[in-house]
């Protein structure tokens, strides 16, 4: 039976990932020209918060100039997620929870922390 | 705003393309620019370059997933140091003084410059696994341009671990890939030829990264309308990098740019004195 090659697959993510952030980033810089915003910066005081202030409670330009860097952030963690399914895949148990545990961690720092 | 954008892009691509050749990564670049051209608050700086280090480090490790460059079961098992590292850095980040930041930032900055001076490529190593390498079967071999294979054993992966953490802790705390801290824990300490040492760190540096940059976003240190421009600019620098990289012989350049960044290591501890 052929190997899969999951390096591929994981390449894959990150340029889908990359490249989708780059061009809501360019559509971003293009709106935020001329609405002369240099950005209030807002405290949060959870992810819940900011998803609530941004996206719940009113649309804005600034709910959608986050967005590429809400996807850009979420590329590393479904790099990571799909790790456990090839690790899962090639039976490599003792990866499956080493990767398990990042996922841990990185769940804990955007939920929790 | 425009002439803001567009200057600010024009930066952050000749930020973008200094770092991939040197192969420090445009974060540790685009830092002082925010700090001393745009006046930008040192903690917002450091918030727009951690969103350009996701960018070009992804896009980097997605080349070197192709080429298999790249030790995968190293990447992750380290992860796990470098995660914890960025969360504790990103955490102190909210309560240390900023003056301090520009002293630590200095004195990576200086680091940064002794291997892209000095290092040497070295193709094989001739170490046996330790016992954590052996248990989570981490050595590999890579095929290198000359279409040679060389084989690689791991060993002082405890200490890879520590030398990690340190990695992501200064990422966490100073919004950069810390590839230089990576590259000592894999290459130094754990023997792994500088090759795969380099791209397993661009891999790693995407989720390091992560970690910390949704607590920056909590905390309300990355100014969207800032790190877009800065994002895209780096990330477009680092694609011409690398292809200017194919054709030029860089060791000048890697001396000039040493003494610029020596110099502005000197800027950013006369700013942390407030003498500047």
């Amino acid at each position: 039976m052929k190997k899969i090659d999951y390096n591929k697959y994981i390449s894959y993510i990150l340029r889908i990932g990359v490249g989708l952030s780059f061009i809501l980033a360019i559509i971003g810089i293009f709106l935020s020209l001329n609405s002369n915003k240099t950005g209030k910066i807002y405290k949060y005081t959870s992810i819940y918060n900011f998803i609530y202030i941004n996206y719940m409670k009113h649309l804005s330009l600034t709910s959608f100039v986050f967005i590429p860097i809400i996807v850009l952030i979420l590329t590393p963690l479904l790099r990571v997620i799909f790790s456990i399914f090839m690790f899962k895949q090639e039976k490599n148990i003792q990866f499956v929870f080493i990767t398990s545990f990042v996922l841990i961690i990185l769940l804990i720092s955007i939920f929790i922390i | 705003m425009l002439t803001f954008y567009i200057s600010l892009i024009i930066l952050a691509i000749v930020a973008g393309i200094i770092g991939s050749l040197l192969g420090i990564g445009g974060g540790i670049i685009i830092i002082p620019i925010l700090i001393f051209l745009y006046h930008i608050n040192i903690k917002e700086a450091i918030g727009a370059s951690i969103i350009s280090v996701i960018a070009t480090s992804s896009g980097a490790a997605s080349v070197y997933l192709k080429d298999k460059l790249i030790n995968l079961k190293t990447g992750m098992f380290l992860e796990i140091a470098t995660t914890t590292g960025a969360i504790s850095g990103a955490t102190l980040l909210g309560i240390i003084n900023p003056i301090a930041l520009f002293y630590i930032f200095a004195v990576v900055l200086i680091l940064s410059i002794y291997p892209m001076l000095f290092k040497k490529e070295d193709k094989e190593k001739k170490v046996k696994n330790d016992y954590l390498a052996e248990k989570l079967e981490l050595s590999s071999s890579y095929i290198d341009n000359d279409g040679v294979e060389y084989k690689y054993n791991i060993n002082n992966t405890p200490y890879g671990l520590i030398m990690m953490y340190i990695a992501g802790f200064a990422s966490g705390l100073l919004g950069i890939g810390s590839g230089v801290f990576k590259v000592i824990a894999m290459d130094n300490i754990m023997n792994i030829p500088m090759k795969v040492s380099t791209t397993t760190s661009n891999f790693m540096i995407g989720v390091t990264a992560l970690a910390s940059s949704v607590i920056y976003l909590i905390k309300g240190y990355i100014n969207p309308y800032l790190a877009l421009p800065v994002m895209a600019g780096i990330f477009l620098g680092s694609l011409i990098g690398t292809k200017l990289l194919r054709r030029t012989s860089n060791n000048r350049l890697k001396i000039i740019f040493s003494i610029i960044l020596f110099i502005i290591a000197i800027e950013m501890i006369l700013r942390g004195a407030g003498l500047l």
